[in-house]
């Protein structure tokens, strides 16, 4: 690779390493980070010399980060969070902003920088947009470069699906020039760009036009498993880190005949994100850096517990414990309970509004602890978007239960206006766990 | 077109529709060629109808799985695009495979998902099933994550 640096220039630029100002009491050596392909042509990433796989989630804002669930990543055996915005790193986490509360946590964090979107609104042809938002980059790497938590620049996240009407050539130029603005102010941490999966057309236009990249960053869900076994095949013999992955997309999932995707049960999403991580890490021919699974915090996209490794409430989700046994090969001590069961007699069916049903649930606790069953109904999204944009949350139904809130059973009534619904099960074992799950329904009139 | 879409919804390009509460009438098995069972199969899979997807794959491995061993045999690597057809008692039953797979794991039934899975994964790996956006891809490669994640369900409480 263009970027990479053998051993003795790290070993330089470590003799040579500057000591900058960081938060307000102390003073702490930047980071140096790079990749380096050895002889055998897999690749390395260094952090201050020593080798370093990234085991990591994807952070944002919200539960995940506060109520000390960034320790729950590193008890889990994580090490490296990543987030989307520049300005998700002046967050403040347990009370401290995120890049000093990782490096206190002794975790690394990839930086993301938002480079716009044309779905968006963004005009590339725009030239004081775009030399704002380089003026944007600058400032931002001159701020946070020597920072000893940083790990490397994330410079987009899919920037090349979801625009219409866009040549991808643009996009690679101008994040070509964005990489170079951050190589020639920090040449001391790689510059990853982010992709939503990769095709032969897309590896080909990166590296024809966007020599600058140091890594490849791929967002896949079902596809996860096979990406670094699949990424030579496309073109690609760099480094790459798989920077979401978890669960089957919406988008891939089976859906209802009203078109509701139908989230697959808890277990099976824990199973699938730990298969995906270790497939990934087995079988990548040695280019492989490292992984964010997505997503460590509460997320609404389709259903509100779709990606989400948390609740609002901050209960950590049965996938979190599946990423330790990933990262750790161990479970936690104390295990998010297990769902064994959820059914009602109308999923996946359209009744009457009004009409009466029931719904109940089989859960376990592995250590015995008493579970709380809250239950919803809840309308179906309304607000579905692409490419991991914001949507708003449906809203609830309390009053259609009419029994049973709080137990592992309940009668409720369908809502009266027609649509598509689904009634949500989360139990709570009062020790920071908890499981969820929906089933969907629809009322005609 | 309803085919193509099966066939891309299996490989996860797309989704499918999960039909209210399908009834099994009595399974159409057309011809009884290979690939009408598969074609057969991947829309019974599409339409939720489950148990129909499993009857008319499991039809195609009883009449020609003998035949796809057999050219599964006489291989040493997968066919090229000129020749993939020649094959194609071993792409059928290896689709059809593939298409048992996921038809179980519908129904709940993972345990025999993972041994059809498996077929196709050890025993029929040079089959290629092909997708209407111009190229081959192969169910045994699309089956080696399914069996990855059904064996880590079997093997640990998740």
């Amino acid at each position: 690779m263009k970027s990479s640096f053998n051993r003795c220039c790290i070993a330089l630029l470590l003799s040579l390493s500057a000591v900058s100002a960081w938060g307000d009491q102390e003073t702490l050596p930047g980071s140096r980070v790079q990749v380096v392909e050895e002889p055998d042509g897999s690749f390395t990433l260094l952090r201050n010399g020593a080798p370093y796989r990234v085991k990591g989630a994807g952070v944002a804002e919200g539960p995940g980060l506060g109520g000390n669930d960034l320790q729950t990543l590193v008890a889990s055996g994580g090490n490296s969070v990543r987030t989307w915005g520049i300005e998700h790193l002046e967050q403040v986490v347990d009370g401290k902003p995120l890049l000093d509360r990782a490096h206190e946590l002794g975790i690394s964090v990839t930086a993301g920088f938002w480079v716009n979107h044309v779905r968006h609104g963004f005009d590339y042809s725009d030239q004081e947009a775009v030399e704002a938002q380089r003026a944007r980059l600058r400032d931002a790497v001159l701020k946070y470069k020597d920072h000893p938590a940083l790990l490397a620049w994330g410079l987009g996240n899919e920037m090349e699906a979801f625009e219409p009407n866009v040549e991808n050539e643009i996009i690679w130029r101008e994040l070509n020039h964005l990489a170079g603005i951050i190589k020639d102010l920090d040449p001391n941490h790689p510059v990853m760009t982010v992709l939503a999966g990769a095709s032969p057309s897309i590896i080909a236009g990166i590296q024809e036009h966007y020599p600058n990249l140091d890594i490849l960053g791929v967002n896949a869900y079902s596809s996860a498993p096979t990406v670094g076994q699949n990424l030579p095949g496309l073109g690609w013999h760099g480094p790459y880190m798989l920077t979401e992955f978890g669960v089957t997309g919406t988008w891939e999932s089976t859906t209802t005949n009203w078109d509701a995707p139908v989230e697959p049960d808890p277990s099976t999403k824990a199973a699938e994100t730990y298969t995906a991580y270790t497939m990934d890490r087995d079988n990548n021919a040695g280019r492989n850096l490292g992984s964010y699974v997505f997503f460590w915090g509460h997320k609404q996209e389709a259903t509100s517990t779709w990606f989400g490794m948390f609740l609002p409430s901050g209960e950590k989700l049965p996938r979190v414990d599946a990423m330790a046994y990933a990262w750790s090969g161990e479970w936690p001590a104390n295990r998010a309970p297990k769902l064994k069961s959820l059914d009602t007699p109308i999923a996946f069916k359209r009744v009457k509004a009004g009409s009466q049903s029931f719904a109940e649930a089989d859960c376990i606790d592995r250590e015995g602890d008493e579970l709380r069953y809250v239950w919803d109904i809840r309308a179906e999204s309304s607000d579905r978007r692409v490419g991991g944009d914001a949507e708003a949350a449906p809203p609830s139904f309390p009053d259609a239960i009419e029994e049973g809130q709080g137990t592992s059973r309940i009668t409720f009534t369908a809502p009266s206006k027609p649509g598509g619904y689904r009634v949500f099960l989360t139990a709570f074992d009062g020790q920071g766990g908890a499981v969820s799950h929906n089933l969907p329904f629809y009322v005609e009139e | 077109m309803k085919k193509i879409l099966m066939m891309l919804a299996a490989v996860g390009c797309i989704s499918i529709s999960v039909a209210e509460e399908p009834r099994s009438e009595g399974v159409d098995y057309g011809d009884y060629a290979s690939a009408t069972l598969m074609i057969k199969g991947w829309e019974a899979l599409g339409e939720g109808k489950y148990d129909d997807a499993v009857k008319l794959t499991e039809k195609c491995v009883e009449l020609y799985e003998e035949k796809a061993k057999e050219m599964q045999a006489s291989l040493s690597a997968k066919p090229s695009g000129d020749v993939v057809n020649d094959y194609w008692a071993l792409n059928d039953v290896g689709t059809c495979y593939f298409i048992m797979g996921e038809a179980l794991v519908k129904t709940g039934r993972k345990s025999d998902a993972l041994l059809a899975y498996k077929v196709v994964r050890d025993d029929l790996y040079y089959a290629q099933a092909w997708d209407p956006k111009g190229w081959h891809w192969s169910p045994s490669d699309a089956a080696y994550p399914k069996v990855q994640m059904l064996e880590a369900q079997q093997n640990d409480d998740f």
